[in-house]
């Protein structure tokens, strides 16, 4: 059965009434945006522009950064927006229509982190499973146990195609830490391409979000427990 | 352990400030913009060993918030932090150091950074 493309729909709705709307469509089987990229891309967008210290790609193959060509047009309208400005941002999925008064960094930055995980970079492929069910604004708890649950049913199928699992979430740890050196290439690339702060601050709430996993996880994770208790409540009574 | 007073327009990184120093034992109060920072200062102005400020907020920004605060409590340990752009948000945050901040931190910046300085000022 042929699977359709996911199109998700970000407007921002301006208190003086004007509008900008950011659709990305992305392919069902790769995950990854499907609109063509402009023919002209700034500057910045150069791959050897700040590269990333671990970029795997080749400048001779790659000229532009994918995730850096996938924002620019997000970053060009949004460079005179202040972070802190109020709005309301719609978001629009194929399951749900999801509406929050905001300001433009956190609108942003839910946009920007849907188009950084689609953009066919090959360090943020990773969140591929989270592009695909998107949830819009998650909280640092609803991410903590989005990222988690991602990397634990990516073990299941590690193991069941190679044998190998982690399951010390050593993996996820080492992953985010790599999202952090990149978040720190792209700050460098956003802040020399914008006038104001919004999209840079926008950066910088993705990359906060990055943190909860490379400092303190295992404290993150213990805090959650909870909600599992029925799991460990029920091996307890010897019912596993 | 120290009481910090963490200020940030964005409940997102003012949350995950406060997970992260509390972590390391300390006690944080937290503001969204500068005017409720100053209030909270205001009322705590004793036990406040350390401010972590923004400095492009609404309402109130950060460098009003430092230059208040300090002159309220002439010892206090300031730590701003700023995202910049080419309006001049980073130099900003050279202003804030003019203000009275110990130290100057440009985001995105390393938690362990942050939390070394944090150790320094509260030596």
């Amino acid at each position: 059965m042929a699977m359709e493309v996911i199109n998700i729909t970000y407007t921002f709705n301006f208190p003086d009434g004007h509008q900008e709307t950011f659709v990305v469509n992305l392919d069902p089987e790769t995950v990854e945006v499907t609109d063509p990229l402009p023919e002209n891309l700034p500057e910045w967008t150069r791959l050897d522009f700040h590269k990333c210290a671990h970029c795997p790609l080749d400048s001779e193959t790659h000229p532009h950064c994918p995730l850096s060509a996938r924002i620019a047009g997000i970053v060009d309208r949004f460079t005179q927006i202040i972070s802190y400005e109020e709005m309301v941002v719609e978001v629009q999925t194929p399951e749900r229509t999801v509406s929050k008064d905001t300001t433009a960094q956190q609108g942003l930055s839910a946009l920007m982190g849907l188009v950084m995980a689609t953009s066919g970079c090959p360090i943020t492929a990773l969140f591929k499973p989270m592009a695909a069910f998107h949830l819009p604004f998650a909280n640092s708890d609803e991410t903590t146990y989005r990222a988690a649950s991602m990397y634990l049913l990516a073990q299941y199928y590690l193991n069941r195609e190679v044998g190998k699992v982690d399951l010390s979430m050593r993996g996820l740890e080492d992953f985010y830490r790599s999202i952090e050196v990149l978040n720190e290439h792209m700050a460098k690339r956003v802040r020399a391409a914008t006038e104001r702060d919004a999209a840079i601050n926008a950066l910088v709430e993705l990359d906060f979000f990055a943190k909860n996993f490379t400092f303190g996880l295992e404290d993150r994770l213990e805090e959650l427990k909870y909600v599992f208790q029925p799991y460990l409540d029920r091996f307890e009574a010897g019912n596993e | 352990m120290a009481i910090i007073l963490v200020v940030d327009d964005s409940e997102d990184i003012r949350v995950m400030l406060q997970d992260f120093l509390q972590l390391e034992g300390h006690t944080v109060l937290l503001a969204e913009d500068g005017g409720q920072g100053l209030r909270i200062f205001q009322s705590h102005v004793q036990d406040i060993d350390l401010l972590i400020s923004d400095i492009y907020m609404p309402e109130m920004d950060g460098l009003e918030v430092i230059r208040l605060a300090r002159a309220m409590k002439p010892d206090l340990k300031i730590i701003a932090m700023s995202a910049g752009d080419k309006k001049g948000n980073l130099a900003f945050l050279d202003f804030a150091g003019d203000f009275g901040a110990a130290h100057l931190l440009p985001k995105p910046f390393k938690i362990q950074d942050l939390l070394v300085v944090v150790n320094q000022l509260l030596a």
